[in-house]
C-alpha cells in the first residue's frame, strides 16, 4: 500500500506527527517561514540610471526570483503526488507574487485527488499572526505562537488568493471567530 | 474542514491543558538514554571525535563528535545534548537531544527531543516529536515495519532537511 504523503508548510509539531503516527505514510514539513524571511531583492529602478524601466519586466524577474526560490525548497522525488496539503497561514505572508510562484511550482507535485486547507487572513490583524498549527484530532487545530514575527502580512479577500492557487479551487469556507477565512481545497 | 470550536490555542506549548496528557505520555514513553538503560552500553564522551564506522552489539551514548556511520541495529542509540554526529545512523531504538547531520533508521522507534537539531531524513514505525520540538525536513513512518528495514534510498533525493528547535 502506498503511503499517505502530507504536505505540511510549517514545522513539524508534535501534535501532527502523533496523528498520523499510526499510519504508513510519508510527512513532508517545508517550514516555509524559512524561505520566506528574507525575499528576493531586485536592483531598485533608481540603481539603473538612464535606463526605462519596465515595471512588468521587473514583476517579471521578481516573480522568476521566487519561482527559484521555490524550486529548492519543494526538491521532492519528480513521482511525488501529495494526497494532502496542509497550507495553515502560509497565503497571508506572501505577497501576490510569491504566492502565484508557490503554487506554480508545487502544481506537479498534486493530483486530482488532492484535498488542502488553509486559512486566509482578510483583514489587518496582529492578533491571527504568527502562529504555528498541528493537528490535534480529526476536527481539532492545535495552535501556539509561532516564531516568525518578522515576517509582513498579506490579508486579501479570498476571491483574490483562490486565484492564485494554481490547481486548487476552494470547496469550501468558514469565517472563523478569530476572523480568519478557513478553506478546505480540492484539485480542479 | 476542522472545527473551528474546537481549536486550542496554546499561549505556550509547555502548559497543561487537554494536550498536556498525550504530551506526557509520549515523553513517558520516550526511550531513556541508552547509557542509562540495562545491560551492556558504552559511553561516547564529550571530548572525544570519531571519524569511521562505528557499530556493535550494545547499547550506544553518544556525547562527543562522530563522522562516518552509526549501526547498532540491534541496540539503542542516544545522541546526547553535546553530540555531534555527522553521519547516517541506524539502531533499533534511537533518541535525539544533540545535532544529527545524516539520515536516520530506527528499526523501532525515533524519539527526538526539543534540543535537537537534525539535518536529514527520518524513516522508522514509531516517531515521537518531543512538545516544543520543531521539525523540518521528512519523516516516513510504516508501523507494519518494525524490526524490519526501510530503505533510506528513496527518500535521499527527497527535500533537503532541518530541524530546528
Amino acid at each position: 500500500m502506498s503511503p499517505l504523503m502530507v504536505l505540511d508548510v510549517g514545522f513539524g509539531v508534535h501534535e501532527t506527527v502523533e496523528h498520523f503516527g499510526n499510519r504508513r505514510c510519508k510527512l513532508h514539513f517545508l517550514g516555509l517561514p524559512d524561505a520566506l524571511r528574507s525575499p528576493p531583492v531586485l536592483p531598485s529602478p533608481a540603481q539603473k540610471t538612464g535606463k526605462i524601466v519596465d515595471e512588468a519586466a521587473r514583476q517579471e524577474n521578481l516573480l522568476n526570483a521566487w519561482r527559484e526560490r521555490f524550486r529548492s525548497v519543494l526538491d521532492f522525488p519528480e513521482d511525488t503526488r501529495f494526497d494532502l496539503c496542509l497550507f495553515w497561514d502560509a497565503f497571508n505572508y506572501m505577497d501576490d507574487l510569491a504566492l502565484k510562484a508557490f503554487f506554480e511550482v508545487l502544481h506537479p507535485y498534486i493530483r486530482k485527488e488532492t484535498l488542502g486547507h488553509g486559512l486566509i487572513q482578510l483583514k489587518e490583524d496582529k492578533q491571527v499572526t504568527n502562529r504555528e498549527y498541528g493537528i490535534q484530532a480529526p476536527d481539532l487545530l492545535a495552535m501556539r505562537p509561532g516564531h516568525h514575527s518578522a515576517l509582513a502580512c498579506h490579508p486579501r479577500p479570498q476571491a483574490r488568493v483562490a486565484a492564485m492557487l494554481k490547481g486548487f479551487a476552494v470547496s469550501h469556507g468558514v469565517l472563523r471567530r478569530d476572523g480568519l477565512l478557513e478553506v478546505s481545497l480540492k484539485t480542479e | 474542514m476542522f472545527d473551528r470550536n474546537k481549536d486550542k490555542q496554546q499561549d505556550k506549548p509547555e502548559t497543561s491543558g487537554s494536550a498536556a496528557p498525550a504530551a506526557e505520555s509520549s515523553y513517558s514513553s520516550a526511550p531513556r538514554p541508552a547509557a542509562a538503560s540495562s545491560g551492556k552500553s558504552a559511553t561516547l564522551g564529550a571530548t572525544i571525535k570519531v571519524k569511521g564506522d562505528i557499530s556493535g552489539d550494545e547499547n550506544l551514548m553518544i556525547e562527543g563528535q562522530v563522522e562516518g556511520t552509526v549501526n547498532l541495529a540491534s541496540h539503542e542509540l542516544t545522541v546526547g545534548k553535546s553530540g555531534k554526529v555527522h553521519a547516517d545512523v541506524t539502531a533499533k531504538v534511537i533518541r535525539i537531544d544533540g545535532e544529527v547531520h545524516g539520515d536516520i533508521t530506527g528499526k523501532e522507534k525515533v524519539f527526538v527531543s526539543s534540543t535537537s537539531n537534525i539535518k536529514g531524513n527520518i524513516i522508522t514505525p514509531k516517531m515521537t516529536l518531543e512538545e516544543g520540538a520543531r521539525f523540518k525536513g521528512t519523516i516516513d513512518i510504516d508501523p507494519s515495519h518494525a524490526n524490519g528495514s526501510s530503505p533510506v534510498a528513496s527518500l535521499k533525493s527527497g527535500t533537503p532537511t532541518d530541524k530546528t528547535s
